[in-house]
């Protein structure tokens, strides 16, 4: 079933047989990701779900362009914003990308924050360039309210090592906003974090998405965390997507083998009566073999994929 | 507050200890060495008997070790650090009238061996070229495996005897007083080269450790230009263990002023001590390896003080911000 | 809602029955076997690292044979003073000895002591820096302590002032500079044996009733040599300089001279015997320099860090 494509009905991100490899030795590489299929469109939420090693984490940024500076590293496929494509575009293409569209929340703020930079100067510097100095000021100041952060006037003047764990990944999120994207993808946003602090911190999440009307792509190892935040989610193993659909449908249903595996296990985590249960190393064998290639996407009701 | 002042008390007094500790050894390296105690303060001058029962009650060598120990502490401690034999100053004079000769070689050496090695490296760092950052690279190890009197040498045959453009040996002309150029040049090129060479392999390796970090990933989901990564970013980060370095290699320089110092026949500490092992003047020796001592305890103390002042994570300490869980 | 994707049933039910497979035990397994061969393979694989091997070889050899057929060190009959030539191909000296035997010998004491302290400070290193991070507590404070103290007082010094009150000769030489160079052997050996003690299979192993000192012996050592080769390696070259330093200043033996001492000589006669200054010197640096690519080149080797992929 075709239909075409304009400019107006473009998804805002279009990934198509997307492959990524990545050099692993002096002479070796490994397919990170083998063959990615996936959209997001403008205002909507998609949770890209799977282990590591799977490649959810490497197609963010493939998606955001913040691959190795490698010139090992190849990427083959089609990576569409809003119809451009974007994959063998140059660096310039690449930094308009990366300044205005598409905002990046990362996944260990003790890491991803400049430890002798200000907080208030590295949200500043994520607002694109333009306005003096003292409106940008201001407006850094906002961002921070904005990711839910409070007494921010006094927070700007402080360094990453004086805030809690919680408080600095709001940072990164106040970065990834301060710039207004189209898109936002958050890598493991809460993985870092305390149990009671993640939920505050997806809390904030979703309250900033959805106040700033951005698109979101959440990657997370945790179903639980996917799948409440998300509208549509894409299931990944080795590299491939093993499943696609809807979430509320993917989780009730699921189709393929790895992730009625996945979600087996998670519920034996949290309910008591299931046995406790993890991945058999048979199974990934199969994966690897016969059950390899193996795709499941279930429709939405107007049809598309 | 408190915890700046208890970082520091202890450092101080480690410090403290620390001395105590050289001077030790080096007290006991007296007491062992062949030979009358006495004979081994003199040397080989020739001393009448009084002379000889004047220093035995100065140096209080008819008493018990202990008791010269502890003599010998109080003596340093007080700044005295005895007579130099065969001359009329005691040691701490003739420390003092040649210390700036040696500072006037070790200061223009640590400034370019710093700023040269902080450039070379991150330049090396940066560069796409496998040409440049290797040969960068091989540069780095060559002139780090350079004899440092060797390559003096080489200056001085070349731009001395052969071109005839600086002078051989010496701090000013025959006759004059003072520290002339010219003169200053091969002796800080040979003292700032080896150095150089450590620095920027340390900064090459800083660098491209500080540009793996995942800050850079963040500041490059900015859009921010590589430039700016690099100069804003990672630079900064990949100064701060240079403090470090550059401040601990002082000791080592230090040690290779002797050596210079022989090289270019340069008045300095250096030669000073040198001359006073080959006269066996103990006393001038002992005094000389005292103060190179101290000097390096004291620029380790400083460096301390710049890096943690440098790193914001480690201002804490003065103001009691501390990093919360 | 429609599904697409190839409908394989009997895979599935394989699929299936695979899943119900119950998880395999926990399995010991130590690393360190097949790895570290591999890693020394890549090293010897190298040309550069036979090059550097050779050149060495080469040096050691006619250093310690060269010397019985290159003609007698401190005989004076020759005319003084010579440019190299055939007959003398490095040249005479001021005294009109022949240049090639000395600079033949002067490597003897150099490559003794560079080599000599090396082993002794790999040794020490070893031990007490094995014992240090390993078990921590007082050998560890003590060794932090030690450390310091050599770097306050530097071994060049130190070396000048024993030789000034005990008198010079290799024996003094060597024990003075290994008991100022081996702390940091030590200390990279005990960052190692901490780090490699905190590894999980230490603590299997503990668990499985080894002793700490076997555990130690058989397990963390052997885990922690690479750098631990390389810092060794990088010590030979800097014995080798400060040695040569010190004979330089003429603290050495001085019936058999070694490259520094025939540096120092050198220096009078820089106008009209350059030969005289160059070849000792240069001969110290191709020793040097070799010494360190090698230990780059084991560097690389043994510790790869390829461009980082997150």
């Amino acid at each position: 079933m075709t239909d075409p494509r304009t400019a107006a009905t473009a998804p805002l991100l279009e990934l198509t047989d997307l492959a990524v490899q990545l050099p692993t030795g002096r002479r070796s590489s490994v397919d990170a990701v083998r063959r990615v299929n996936l959209r997001v469109e403008r205002g909507e939420r998609v949770g890209i779900v799977g282990e590591s090693g799977s490649g959810k984490s490497v197609t963010g940024r493939a998606i955001a362009g913040l691959l190795p500076e490698n010139p090992r590293v190849q990427v083959q496929g089609s990576i569409r914003f809003n119809g451009r494509e974007m994959n063998g575009a140059d660096q310039r293409a690449w930094q308009e990308i990366r300044t205005r569209r598409v905002g990046m929340i990362f996944q260990d703020p003790l890491t991803y924050l400049n430890p002798v930079m200000k907080i208030g100067r590295q949200v500043e510097e994520a607002i694109p360039a333009g306005g003096a100095s003292e409106s940008r000021r201001r407006e850094s100041l906002r961002f921070l309210q904005l990711a839910g952060l409070t007494d921010v006037e006094q927070l700007a003047h402080r360094f990453p090592h004086e805030l809690s764990g919680g408080m600095r990944q709001r940072v990164l999120v106040a970065i990834a906003i301060a710039k207004t994207p189209d898109l936002i993808i958050a890598d493991e946003p809460t993985t870092a974090l305390d149990a009671t602090v993640q939920a505050l911190v997806l809390a904030t999440l979703d309250e900033t998405v959805r106040t700033l009307g951005t698109s979101l792509i959440l990657i997370s190892h945790d179903l639980a965390v996917v799948a409440g935040m998300t509208d549509r989610l894409y299931v990944m193993y080795a590299g491939r997507i093993v499943e696609s659909g809807p979430t509320a449908e993917v989780m009730a249903e699921p189709r393929h083998p790895y992730t009625q595996a996945l979600l087996r296990s998670v519920r034996s985590l949290v309910d008591d009566d299931v046995e406790l249960y993890s991945i058999p190393p048979a199974f990934r064998d199969w994966l690897r073999t016969e059950g390899a290639g193996l795709e499941f996407t279930t429709t939405t009701q107007d049809g598309a994929r | 507050m408190k915890a700046a002042l208890l970082h520091y008390g202890r450092l101080l007094l480690s410090s403290l200890l620390l001395f105590i500790a050289v001077l030790t050894v080096l007290f006991l390296l007296l007491e062992i060495a062949p030979g009358d105690p006495i004979d081994a303060l003199i040397g080989d001058y020739p001393v009448s008997e009084e002379y000889r029962a004047q220093i035995t009650a100065a140096y209080g060598l008819d008493k018990s070790v202990w008791e010269r120990y502890i003599l010998y502490l109080a003596n340093v401690f007080q700044g005295n650090l005895g007579q130099s034999f065969g001359s009329s100053q005691t040691v701490v004079e003739l420390i003092g009238s040649r210390i700036w000769n040696t500072l006037a070689l070790a200061l223009p050496a640590f400034l370019i061996s710093t700023f040269g090695g902080l450039l070379l490296g991150a330049i090396a760092a940066r560069t796409r070229s496998r040409f440049l950052d290797g040969g960068l690279s091989g540069l780095s190890v060559a002139l780090f495996s350079l004899p440092n009197f060797w390559l003096g040498i080489l200056l001085i045959m070349l731009f001395a005897v052969t071109l005839g453009w600086l002078p051989t040996q010496g701090k000013a002309p025959y006759g004059q007083e003072g520290i002339y150029i010219q003169y200053l040049i091969l002796p800080v090129v040979t003292m700032a080269t080896s150095e150089l060479a450590y620095k920027a392999r340390i900064m090459r390796s800083s660098m491209i450790e500080s540009l793996g970090q995942d800050f850079v990933d963040t500041a490059r989901s900015k859009g921010l230009s590589r430039r700016t990564v690099l100069w804003r970013h990672a630079m900064p980060n990949a100064l701060l263990p240079m403090i470090t370095v550059s401040g601990y290699s002082l000791g080592f320089s230090l040690a290779g002023s002797v050596i210079v110092e022989k090289v270019f026949g340069w008045p300095g500490m250096g030669l000073l001590l040198l001359d006073a092992i080959m006269r066996k003047n103990n006393q001038l020796v002992l005094g000389v390896v005292i103060v190179i001592t101290l000097t390096v305890i004291v620029v380790n103390i400083l460096t301390d003080i710049a890096y943690g002042i440098a790193d914001p994570r480690l201002r804490a300490r003065f103001s009691g911000k501390g990093g919360a869980a | 809602m429609s599904t697409s994707g190839p409908d394989r049933d009997p895979i599935l039910d394989t699929a299936r029955a695979a899943l119900e497979a119950p998880p395999t035990g926990l399995a010991v397994t130590r690393p360190g076997g097949a790895k570290r061969e591999s890693l020394w393979r890549h090293f010897f694989e190298r040309p550069s690292t036979w090059i550097y091997l050779g050149i060495l070889a080469v040096i050691a050899f006619v250093s310690f044979v060269g010397p019985f057929f290159a003609g007698d060190p401190v005989a004076l009959g020759n005319p003084k003073l010579l440019e190299p030539s055939l007959e003398y191909p490095l040249g005479t000296d001021q005294l009109g000895r022949d240049y090639l035997p000395r600079i033949l010998q002067g490597g003897q004491v150099s490559l003794l002591v560079g080599f000599t302290v090396a082993i002794l400070c790999m040794t020490l290193g070893i031990i007490i820096g094995g014992l240090a991070g390993f078990f921590g507590g007082f050998a560890d404070t003590a060794l932090v302590k030690v450390a310091e103290f050599f770097q306050v007082l530097p071994g060049l010094v130190l070396a000048l002032v024993t030789a000034a009150l005990f008198g010079a000769n290799v024996v003094i030489i060597i024990i003075i500079l290994s008991v100022t160079m081996w702390p940091a052997v030590a200390r990279i050996v005990r960052a190692e044996a901490m780090r490699i003690g905190q590894l999980g299979y230490v603590e299997s192993a503990r668990a499985s009733g080894f002793t700490s000192l076997r555990i130690l012996w058989s397990d963390v050592l052997p885990n922690a040599m690479p750098p631990v080769i390389v810092a060794t390696t990088m010590t030979v070259g800097r014995a080798i300089l400060i040695e040569s330093s010190l004979s330089y200043i003429g603290i050495g033996d001085s019936n058999r001279p070694s490259w520094g001492a025939l540096l120092n000589d050198a220096q009078g006669y820089l106008a009209n015997g350059w030969w005289l200054a160059l070849f000792p010197g240069l001969c110290i640096f191709v020793v040097v320099l070799a010494i360190n690519m090698l230990g780059d080149s084991l560097n690389d080797a043994l510790n790869p860090s390829i461009g980082k992929v997150k």
